[in-house]
């Protein structure tokens, strides 16, 4: 075998470029010297002009954006991130797919795959502050692993797991997932550390099902319920919906839609406690799965397939809804393979899967759009109700209603990039404009709004920032910037 | 209040580590990438920002390698994105190892940096993480399936 170091040697045969040398670097050292005296924060932003001459006269560098102010890109209902997986690859995009970014690429060899990715399941985290996904599929050898990123697409923790849906706790901070299948559960938190360990015993294996969670976070839940402070496991009785197929709690976590292990096995809408509310019974031949709840927990997007004893649909199914007040059915759309994943922030639209893709329908049936041919799956970001002028004024309950973030702020960069900082002009019409701290250009403006947790949100140029509210500062979530208001 | 003697230690620094490290990184990124014109764009860019930032650097050389191997893993996925081609290899193939740039190309990101610090800069473990950003527990991890990974690839685990 040969030695891999000597293998890498090689690399010193190769001739470096003569793009720098002494020269270079005394053209950006010698416009530094002479009696000057700065103050340390102005330090950085007088050697901008001088770091620029480097990266031209060395390579091409960009460090100055374009300076062309494009329009706001509004963290409303109409633009959720897509995420979606795409032969092998994981991509974020817009909501209709516009404007993809590559996120993690698949290695295909020979036929074979290892480090393929793939998403099952609601991709988004309910808060929409985090996706994940899973690789490692398709070879023997591989590890599967579970991948989590932020809002962005920086990656944030990974962590081997077995499984098809990535199960997101509901306040967002935990996946559970298999250690080994039917064996052992995991919980983990967003940065791949692990939590827990939840044994599950013999009499609560539930086959190839990811697990799922209990409404208060403290338990998953298989044919069980499993306490994750280690307490008894308990058997979930026939009336509870968990017990059935395909249950999911609507957002808000008032009302739960399941198939029925009962009777004719109905689509069942019911509220969070088990009381039923509507029941829709499928005519012969046809079988109901995979419900979908919008944001307001009025309407339910289901799958009705011809009778299919593998439970997974086949040609001719068609993508319907239901109206939980009025029990009306629409039909959406009929294509093979056709799945609801995901209803649009403003409840107006449905993301879907099928043979052919991801698509996007509009809740009365028209503007059925391909929106990735060949994707195999996809997620739209929960999102953060939009800011508009009708707004309703913040109540004085909220904390962040009697604070909002109006005013000008002085903000500084994460550690990988601390000469970085801007001026930023928080508006009470939900708009923020934005300069460089360096060089005053005017950087791309974007908005804000408070979420349901009372953070600010931020949205710019299409990327979502979530910051607290902390007297005279904005310090954003799992990142180093800090905004002090001046 | 920063003088100017300050400012020129923090220069100092800073060309101390270019004159140590740009070519080795220069390499370290044409394996990454196995593209010269993202491998210079990368350094110079990385340099370009340390020199902007270094009053706030506390180990630049950790911080260059860092953000050099940010920049061109950035630079990879705009350009498969925009379906630009590959540039000819056999500008460095014919100097370097052809099967072990071909094979290194086929590791996902993570891996091949850990597998190209490792071998090639013959760093420990601790000081690839610091200089990646990443855990030791995830270098351990994405170096083990790397290597293991890279052996298959040219055909050494037969």
């Amino acid at each position: 075998m040969t030695d891999m170091h000597d293998r890498f040697r090689s690399l010193d045969r190769v001739p470096t470029p003569e793009l720098w040398g002494e020269a270079t670097l005394r053209a950006v050292a010698e416009p530094q010297a002479g009696p000057e005296t700065r103050t340390n924060y102005m330090l950085p932003f007088g050697l901008a002009a001088a770091a620029l001459l480097l990266a031209l006269a060395i390579g091409g560098a960009v460090l100055v954006g374009s300076g062309v102010v494009e329009p706001p890109v509004l963290p409303d209902s109409s633009n959720p991130r897509l995420v979606y997986a795409l032969e092998g690859d994981i991509y974020l995009a817009d909501w209709d797919g516009t404007n993809p970014v590559l996120i993690a690429q698949g290695l295909i060899l020979d036929g074979n795959a290892c480090a393929i990715f793939a998403g099952e399941g609601s991709m988004w985290s309910p808060d929409g502050r985090h996706f994940a996904y899973r690789s490692g599929w398709g070879r023997d050898g591989c590890t599967p692993l579970v991948e989590v990123r932020d809002a962005q697409g920086n990656p944030v923790g990974s962590f081997p797991g077995e499984g098809w849906e990535v199960s997101w706790s509901p306040d967002s901070t935990r996946i559970a997932d298999w250690i080994t299948w039917n064996g052992d559960i995991g919980i983990y938190a967003i940065d791949g550390q692990r939590l827990a360990v939840v044994p599950l015993p013999a009499s609560c294996q539930i086959g190839e099902v990811s697990p799922g969670w209990s409404l208060d976070g403290n338990a998953v839940v298989t044919t069980c319920e499993l306490p994750i402070d280690g307490e008894t496991a308990r058997p979930l009785p026939l009336a509870d919906p968990r017990s059935s197929w395909d249950w999911v709690y609507s957002p808000d976590g008032e009302r739960v839609a399941y198939v029925s292990a009962l009777g004719a096995n109905p689509l069942v809408m019911a509220e969070a406690d088990g009381i039923e509310i509507r029941a829709l019974d499928h005519p012969p031949g046809v079988r109901y799965h995979s419900p979908v709840w919008s944001p307001s927990g009025d309407q339910v997007a289901f799958t009705a397939s011809p009778c299919c004893e593998d439970g997974f649909p086949n040609a001719d199914s068609e993508l319907r809804m239901v109206s939980v007040a009025t029990g009306q059915v629409t039909t959406l759309a009929a294509e093979p393979g056709v799945l609801p994943l995901r209803f649009s922030p403003d409840g107006d639209r449905v993301l879907f899967r099928s043979d052919a893709g991801l698509s996007s329908v509009d809740t009365d049936g028209s503007n059925d759009r391909l929106l990735i041919p060949g994707a195999d799956w996809g997620d739209w970001q929960p999102l953060p109700p939009s800011p508009s002028p009708t707004t309703e004024p913040p109540t004085s309950s909220s904390p962040a209603a009697a604070d909002p973030p109006v005013g000008t702020y002085f903000c500084s960069g994460d550690p990988s990039t601390p000469d970085v900082t801007e001026l930023w002009d928080v508006r009470e019409d939900g708009t923020v404009t934005r300069a460089s701290g360096e060089t005053g250009e005017v950087l791309p403006p974007g908005t804000w709004t408070i979420d349901t947790n009372n953070d600010v949100v931020f949205v710019f140029e299409g990327a979502i920032n979530w910051y607290s509210m902390q007297e005279d500062r904005l310090v954003e979530h799992g990142g180093g910037w800090a905004c002090t208001r001046r | 209040v920063v003088t100017v003697t300050a400012v020129a230690d923090d220069l100092a620094q800073v060309e101390a580590v270019y004159r140590q490290e740009a070519e080795r990184l220069w390499r370290a990124l044409l394996a990454f990438s196995r593209d010269p014109e993202i491998a210079s764009d990368a350094v110079a860019e990385a340099f370009a920002r340390a020199i902007r930032g270094r009053a706030t650097i506390r180990d630049p050389q950790a911080w260059v390698w860092r953000t050099g191997f940010r920049i061109a893993a950035g630079e990879l996925q705009h350009r498969s994105l925009s379906s630009s081609p590959m540039p000819d290899a056999g500008y460095f193939h014919t100097e370097a190892d052809a099967d072990l740039l071909d094979a290194l190309a086929g590791l996902p990101e993570k891996q091949r940096t850990a597998v190209i610090l490792f071998y090639y800069v013959d760093l420990p473990i601790r000081e690839i993480a610091n200089r990646t950003g990443m855990s030791q527990l995830s270098v351990r991890a994405n170096l083990s399936r790397g290597r293991k990974r890279l052996k298959d690839l040219l055909g050494e685990s037969r």
